[in-house]
């Protein structure tokens, strides 16, 4: 769309000095800004919002809140009651998902099992927050020889599978007599942090040579200010991508380690519990790893969906 | 050349000690012993077994005859089944493993590398979008639903290839494409990215406007700076393959490490653990030495720098 142009020439005559003709009235008004103006946070979730998965994966994710938290309250049954006459139901009316071999309405199991899910999900996104842009932020503002030896500590964790730490630790603390659950976001709360403290240093080490932060240095603002003030508040597009997009894996290793029987166990309903559960009886009885399965991809989906949207709408860097 | 790996072998010594030294106190920390089982043995037995393991020497002396040990590459008995060394589990568990990692990783390169040129040669297309769609869910669908998943289609459903089991080429097929799932989704995205950026780039066009077909613009000149990007994340994919191999090897019951490994954790074989978790941290970091020989091999300027990020 052509702007309207303050200026004309005469159709079908070379410019000259004569032939210009004067400006329309109106013509300062049409170089007025009239939309309001945009900001980082704004224009990001214009951008999400165009983003149909990302949305998509947002509205899965609130649903799955609301079914988290009450669906077990709603449900007739509860996760642990046994009915021994009805084992192995199909799906029907009364137990839409079937039962299980103790005749447990797979159902409210199911419900059961997105509390731990999204409870694993948002520890570990708090915890890596916590340690991992703490770690990450000092390791770069302070930068030389504490920047070294914190990022080499970094390098050798990185070079262990964090799978093998996460059962590592897993083993350990349940030797210990932690409850299950606990140990999984202990051992998850503890590894998962790497990614995201290598990220903050990578913002900090550049904001740190930006203007604002040496006018607050000349000011006298004090490290820690400085440091979690007004540089991590910058950095928050990145980190923000980075916690959406670790909270499927936090909830993937939950899975995956109550499935091979390090997390939490029966009759406890963990979505891993349930698809292992499931595995046993998948010849005769599909349907009880059906919804177990269909849950944990849903939610994985949900989140990679909108991390993969906030990234492109949050990281300027991939900006077209 | 040679000062870069020299510095990268003495990194790489450095970390698996470091792995070696930090699992070995972690397994002595556990508070029941190997040998406390359900029911309880008496206490002169528990001597003589901590006397045979030589447990009842202090721990630096442990900890010193272990490294010792580990030098020689050997990693002692078992305590669950005492007629086995931790080696010959190795032996046993680590070939079956390693054909199934290296199908794994040669079809995830085989396929992603291909979807993701796909992809960005028909970029917001709907081969784009499909490409796009294919790797999200790999990336989405964890190895576990997966490997249940292919099972029961494949298998249980369409009787094209044996269910579980080890021995036969057909029985490679499912495993070996439940854990090239995520890598294959990985290198696909990695790829398509890499190669949008590298297609606006300034050879490309030189190379076009000389009159080179498209496929020898391609594959001879995009194609090669799309492959140092892959080798970089090599490293990762090698371990989730690894610990990929936890979980499918138990489904397809398959007798690889991987299987093992669970098994030994199940059981509180702490010298097992202990054991392959040396060895396959140890592979993981040499894979990643061979991963960043490559690197230097294929962009050479990266050879002469000092690996050190600003």
């Amino acid at each position: 769309m052509a702007a309207p142009t303050t200026w004309q020439f005469k159709e079908g005559v070379t410019p000259d000095a004569g032939s210009f003709v004067p400006a329309p009235k109106n013509s300062g008004e049409l170089e007025q800004i009239t939309g309001r103006p945009t900001t980082y946070w704004s224009d990001a979730i214009r951008r999400i919002r165009r983003n149909k998965l990302a949305v998509v994966g947002f509205w899965i994710i609130i649903a799955l809140f609301v079914i988290a938290i009450f669906g077990p309250m709603v449900s007739p049954y509860s996760y642990e009651d046994q009915d021994l006459e009805n084992t192995f139901q199909s799906p029907t009316l009364q137990h839409p998902f079937g039962t299980d071999q103790l005749g447990r309405d797979q159902m409210t199991r199911v419900m059961y099992g997105s509390r731990i899910s999204l409870a694993v999900g948002i520890v570990c996104a708090a915890l890596n927050f916590l340690i991992g842009v703490t770690y990450g932020g000092i390791s770069a503002y302070f930068g030389g020889r504490v920047d070294d030896i914190m990022m080499r500590i970094v390098d050798i964790l990185y070079g262990i599978p964090t799978l093998i730490i996460v059962i590592l630790l897993t083993v350990l603390f349940k030797d210990k007599g932690v409850s299950p659950l606990v140990n999984v976001f202990i051992a998850i709360g503890l590894t998962y942090w790497l990614p995201m403290a290598r990220i903050v240093r990578g913002e900090i080490l550049s904001l740190k040579e930006r203007e604002f932060a040496l006018a607050a240095k000349t000011i006298g603002a004090p490290n820690n200010r400085i440091l979690f003030k007004h540089l991590i508040p910058n950095a928050m597009g990145p980190i923000i991508v980075t916690v959406t997009l670790e909270v499927p894996s936090a909830i993937f290793t939950e899975a995956f380690l109550s499935y091979i029987g390090l997390g939490v166990s029966a009759p406890v309903a963990s979505w891993g519990v349930l698809a292992s559960d499931g595995t046993e009886a998948i010849r005769s009885f599909p349907y009880l790893v059906l919804f177990p399965a269909l849950a944990i991809c849903l939610t994985m989906f949900a989140f990679n969906f909108l991390g993969d949207g906030l990234r492109d709408a949050l990281d300027p860097r991939l900006r077209q | 050349m040679f000062k870069f790996i020299l510095q990268r072998v003495l990194s790489m010594i450095l970390v698996i000690l470091i792995v070696a030294s930090a699992t070995f106190f972690m397994m002595r920390l556990l508070p029941s012993g190997p040998f406390s089982r359900e029911k309880k043995l008496p206490a002169q037995i528990i001597k003589n077994l901590e006397a045979r393991y030589h447990l009842d020497d202090p721990l630096w002396k442990q900890y010193v005859d272990y490294m010792g040990n580990l030098l020689r590459f050997n990693l002692g008995p078992s305590f669950k089944y005492t007629d086995r060394t931790v080696n010959n589990i190795i032996n046993d568990g680590f070939p079956v493993s390693a054909i199934l990692g290296v199908v794994a990783v040669i079809l995830a390169v085989g396929i992603g590398i291909p979807l993701g040129i796909w992809g960005a040669l028909k970029q917001n297309g709907w081969q784009d979008n499909l490409v796009m769609f294919i790797a999200l869910l790999g990336v989405s669908v964890p190895n576990f639903i997966m490997a249940v998943l292919l099972m029961f289609i494949f298998a249980l459903g369409l009787h094209l290839v044996p269910a579980a089991g080890w021995g036969s080429v057909r029985q490679v097929i499912l495993p070996a494409f439940t854990l090239a799932g995520y890598p294959i989704a990985f290198i696909a995205r990695l790829v398509r990215s890499s190669m949008l950026e590298v297609l606006r780039q300034e050879y490309i066009t030189t190379a076009r406007a000389k009159g080179l077909s498209e496929r020898l613009v391609i594959f001879r000149h995009a194609l090669r700076n799309i492959l140092i990007p892959v080798v970089t994340v090599l490293g990762p994919l090698i371990a989730a393959v690894f610990t990929g191999s936890f979980v499918v090897e138990k489904i397809f019951a398959i007798p690889g490490l991987g299987r093992y490994y669970v098994t030994s954790i199940n059981d509180r074989d702490y010298t097992v653990i202990l054991g392959v978790t040396i060895f396959y941290s140890a592979l993981l970091v040499f894979m990643n030495f061979l991963v960043d020989l490559t690197y230097a091999w294929l962009d050479p300027r990266i050879r002469y720098v000092e690996r050190k990020v600003s």
